[in-house]
């Protein structure tokens, strides 16, 4: 069989028909055509499961994962959403699945004000002043520090579409496809993310533009 | 102007506000320091997300591909016996690269549909159709009340009444009002 070239970018409907495409020729036994699927969402599953789990090692197994799952589940694939929808759904579906597993075995607690390390005695923890003078004016690092905390502290719906709607960039009406809920539930969910956001970066607002 | 819905922030935050609808959110907010301070921290809070995203980029590992075939069952996924015949029958009718094939398959689809039409056709399938055995009178209330059935359906046509009288009309085959085929879902495994 001819290979068919594929060009480097798709959009909208082209890329949904391409692949459905892949995934005929990956049932076919085409394993490159599955590698072609691979290549075109590792990187958007890894970083949407590494922003859920805050954890990049953690990330890459559960998009390798959901690739698997996928692959496996192959024939079950009808179409009736895009590829990428079903994959986010798989990926989703075991990023939910880990931070259950996290809460049921959690980590070794601590106490903020016992030293981080008790031989050598360092001092406390250093955990982000969220009372802070703001007009010190604060270091964007240390801006991002309380982002990056603060997506990882949202509870998991909100984070969901946060993470999907404006880290990643989908559509309200794709992540509604991909968390089986209503478009209203979406966006209400996302307004309560950013005000939750915005409610927690405030101290660090001041001074950043 | 009473307060602003959900949506128009949404909408506002996200820079999607038709000009008519942005001066009005933004005639509102000039009077509603508080709404117009939430939605200012809003935008703040998204750039720094978008900062912090594009300071730590996610990328996956050079080996991910490799690690991840090793991974993956040596046999190729299985793929039912329906879903091969319906790919079969798709790939004669569909894939031809070339226009005059995919023509002549449509056409030869078409004569066939055809044949098979007039094959199971009724002889005499014109209307009115009355038994027989049925008595004058029967026969004169049977053809009274299709010729106002008919009357009704095409006054609902012309004035744009419920579509599921209109002949043809395939739409919303499961009525459930969003034209979906409930048997179309794809498993999530």
């Amino acid at each position: 069989m001819v290979a068919m070239a594929y060009p480097k970018t798709w959009t909208g409907s082209e890329e949904v028909d391409n692949d459905l495409l892949l995934v005929e020729r990956a049932l076919d036994g085409e394993l490159p055509a599955f590698e072609q699927l691979v290549s075109r969402y590792q990187n958007r599953i890894t970083a949407y499961a590494a922003r859920m789990l805050n954890d990049h090692d953690e990330a890459e197994d559960v998009a390798q994962e959901a690739f698997i799952k996928a692959y496996r589940s192959l024939d079950s694939f009808r179409g009736a959403s895009s590829f990428s929808t079903w994959l986010y759904r798989i990926a989703t579906n075991l990023c939910i699945d880990r931070a259950r597993k996290r809460k049921r075995s959690p980590q070794q607690a601590y106490s903020l004000d016992e030293p981080f390390d008790k031989d050598e005695d360092k001092g406390g923890r250093d955990v982000p002043d969220l009372t802070a003078e703001p007009s010190r004016g604060v270091e964007r690092d240390e801006l991002r520090q309380q982002v990056r905390l603060t997506v990882a502290e949202m509870p998991d719906k909100l984070r969901q579409v946060l993470v999907m709607c404006d880290i990643q960039g989908m559509a309200y009406e794709q992540i509604a496809q991909v968390l089986d809920c209503p478009i209203g539930t979406v966006k209400s969910r996302l307004f309560h993310a950013r005000a939750d956001l915005a409610r927690r970066l405030r101290p660090y607002m001041h001074g950043v533009k | 102007m009473k307060k602003l819905h959900t949506d128009d922030m949404m909408a506002y935050v996200d820079g999607t506000l038709d000009p008519t609808r942005l001066a009005q959110v933004e005639a509102y907010l000039e009077h509603n320091a508080e709404d117009a301070a939430m939605l200012a921290e809003m935008k703040m809070a998204l750039g720094a997300l978008h900062e912090w995203d594009e300071a730590e980029p996610v990328r996956v590992s050079e080996n991910f591909w490799p690690e991840l075939r090793d991974k993956l069952p040596a046999a190729p996924p299985q793929r039912s016996w329906l879903r091969g015949t319906a790919s079969q029958l798709g790939s004669w009718l569909w894939p031809s690269k070339s226009p005059l094939r995919l023509s002549a398959r449509v056409a030869a689809v078409a004569v066939f549909v055809a044949l098979l039409a007039s094959f199971f056709a009724p002889k005499n399938a014109t209307r009115p159709t009355i038994a027989r055995d049925l008595t004058p009178a029967d026969q004169a209330f049977i053809q009274q009340s299709m010729a106002r059935h008919d009357a009704y359906v095409t006054s609902q046509s012309l004035g744009g009444g419920s579509t599921l009288l209109r002949s043809g009309d395939g739409r919303d085959a499961d009525g459930d009002g969003d034209d979906s085929d409930a048997d179309a879902e794809d498993y999530i495994p």
